[in-house]
């Protein structure tokens, strides 16, 4: 391949120094680790006992143990029924009976010792056993936005 | 579902719209018309030009190069105080097939849509009147063409485009845009990549449709189309050019797109008159939304014409969705904010999720290196392709974001004013592109 300035030689080398960073970015974001916010991953359940169980993962699939679980239970008109914090086991498992008159639960997890969170909505509906994922947005599990706008 | 996920259904939803235009483009851009001995329209080439000093001389030496079909040129001085109208008698010498028209002072400098009227209210006469330099041509067998002043029309360009009007429906034909001055630097280079990457790609993938946007460079209309708009088919939008398109697909006609040849032209070259025109081109798409109504009452036109036009008039507001979805994802990424997804909760493994999310992020721009590469004058070198497509995604950012902002607070204060975009000296360029 030969290299040959296209534009002016300082702006060639400009691009070529952005195609190596272009490059090296495509080739972190497949293979390379998580970095700033990575994922906690939330799978829960509200089943047919009326009560919700889940587990947190961090990006690795391994459990999140001591990290902390918010729950807002509301109503079917949004009022909110009740609020109930529990911490995750050794093996990143929770569980909490649903409040009577509970429509949804607003769930946001927290890393234990760590600023990471992640949230998601599931709906809870008499006897019939329901399961959602939530993923954080951090690297691998999240969106990478669209490197143009139009 | 979460805000996150919902953003990020609606941008996965306009990507995944590119990319099907793009699939599309491909086919089309191979399936042209075949060349055409007989039966081809009469073509009459109007340049308007307003203080056009600097590049009248060469445009009409490009005009003169055209190879086939008839031609009948009219050079519309529009009130030049620099000697445009002499400059262009001068270049046009004693060729019959040009003719310099001189617009009063007190009429002109009102616009490029209110030239162009003129324009088709002559050429109009000329064929009422059956004049000898139209060859006896009626309405539906002349074809206006608009060419900037700065414009230069590829050789075969008038041969490239006759055969699509063998179809008796078709109104408008565009030809692609290629950028003169594009190794000026890179602000030229960018422009060059909209207009023969992103561009030329997403025009052929709609050319199925007949809902092709003509451009105000290498615009090509029917005259009896025209005359069904009425007296004056070019209104004052800020973007007649995209109106003018829109109208005549609601009126039944077809626009289609002409791979094949190319219009090139100046590329803007300063930040400020660049961002005036950027500005005013946003201003005049939020404008066309007005046409959307009729468009959806002209039952005649097929539904995928419909839906086609409404999505690509739709995609300006797209503009901002994604930059707040960088911002808000930028926001997360860096553990300021909690924006939780689980948009690819159903893919499951990191890995297959992180070249998912890849291939909807870069693939567009991985579409319009495909097509500028094989439609370019002066193709990139491999090496520098990724530099500059990253460098691509921040320049729309750079002026798509400030334009968009700027238009509608323009649109707000119900301002309309526009500002011709200047033009550099062209005489050195004799050999481009």
């Amino acid at each position: 391949m030969r290299i040959a300035p296209f534009l002016s030689p300082a702006r060639s080398l400009l691009a070529a120094a952005a195609s190596l960073a272009a490059l090296a970015g495509v080739v972190l974001y497949l293979v390379g680790p998580s970095w700033a916010s990575p994922d906690i991953n939330v799978a829960y359940t509200a089943a047919a006992r009326q009560i919700v169980t889940g587990v947190l993962k961090d990006a690795d699939g391994d459990p999140m143990a001591k990290a902390r679980v918010r729950l807002v239970f509301r109503s079917e008109n949004g009022r909110a029924v009740k609020t109930v914090t529990v911490r995750t086991d050794k093996r990143g498992r929770f569980k909490v009976p649903v409040p009577r008159g509970s429509a949804r639960v607003v769930l946001t997890a927290y890393e234990a010792g760590g600023s990471r969170t992640a949230r998601g909505t599931l709906k809870i509906r008499a006897n019939r056993s329901v399961k959602a994922t939530v993923i954080f947005p951090g690297r691998g599990g999240g969106l990478l936005p669209s490197i143009f706008p139009y | 579902m979460t805000a996150a996920t919902l953003l990020g259904a609606l941008c996965a939803a306009i990507v995944a719209y590119y990319l099907f235009v793009f699939l599309v483009s491909l086919r089309t851009t191979r399936r042209v018309p075949g060349a055409t001995d007989s039966g081809a329209p009469l073509f009459v080439i109007v340049v308007p030009a307003h203080d056009e000093a600097l590049v009248i001389e060469a445009t009409i030496a490009r005009l003169k190069a055209l190879r086939g079909p008839r031609l009948l040129a009219l050079v519309m001085d529009d009130g030049s105080r620099d000697g445009t109208g002499s400059l262009a008698r001068a270049a046009a010498g004693d060729d019959e097939r040009f003719l310099v028209i001189e617009r009063r002072a007190e009429v002109a400098g009102r616009g490029k849509g209110a030239v162009l009227n003129d324009a088709v209210r002559r050429i109009g006469a000329l064929v009422a009147d059956r004049d000898p330099r139209l060859g006896g041509a009626e309405a539906d067998e002349v074809v206006v063409g608009v060419v900037d002043a700065d414009g230069w029309l590829e050789p075969g360009a008038l041969a490239a485009v006759a055969p699509y009007y063998r179809d008796p429906a078709v109104a408008g034909v565009q030809l692609p845009v290629r950028i003169i001055n594009n190794r000026d630097g890179f602000l030229t280079l960018m422009q060059d990549l909209e207009f023969v990457g992103f561009s030329l790609f997403v025009q052929a993938g709609r050319d199925p449709f007949g809902s092709v946007g003509l451009g105000g460079n290498g615009q090509f209309v029917r005259l009896s189309a025209l005359l069904t708009l009425g007296s004056e088919p070019w209104s004052d939008c800020l973007t007649e050019d995209l109106e003018i398109g829109l109208r005549l697909v609601e009126g039944g006609w077809r626009n289609r797109f002409c791979p094949t040849s190319w219009v090139a032209q100046q590329a803007v070259t300063r930040l400020r008159p660049f961002f005036r025109q950027r500005t005013r081109w946003i201003q005049g798409h939020y404008s066309c939304w007005s046409r959307l109504p009729a468009l959806w009452r002209a039952r005649d036109v097929p539904l995928a014409t419909r839906v086609d036009l409404s999505l690509y008039l739709s995609l300006v507001v797209f503009i901002l969705v994604f930059t707040i979805q960088l911002l808000l994802t930028l926001a997360a990424g860096v553990g300021l904010i909690a924006f939780p997804t689980d948009l690819w909760a159903w893919v499951g493994d990191e890995h297959a999720v992180r070249a998912l999310t890849l291939t909807l992020s870069v693939g567009p721009l991985v579409a319009f290196a495909v097509t500028y590469q094989r439609f370019a004058t002066d193709p990139l070198p491999p090496w520098a392709l990724p530099g500059v497509l990253l460098i691509f995604g921040v320049y729309g950012y750079f002026w798509a974001v400030p334009a968009s902002i700027r238009a509608l607070g323009r649109l707000a204060s119900g301002r309309r004013g526009w500002v011709k975009t200047p033009r550099t000296a062209v005489a050195a360029r004799a050999g481009a592109p």
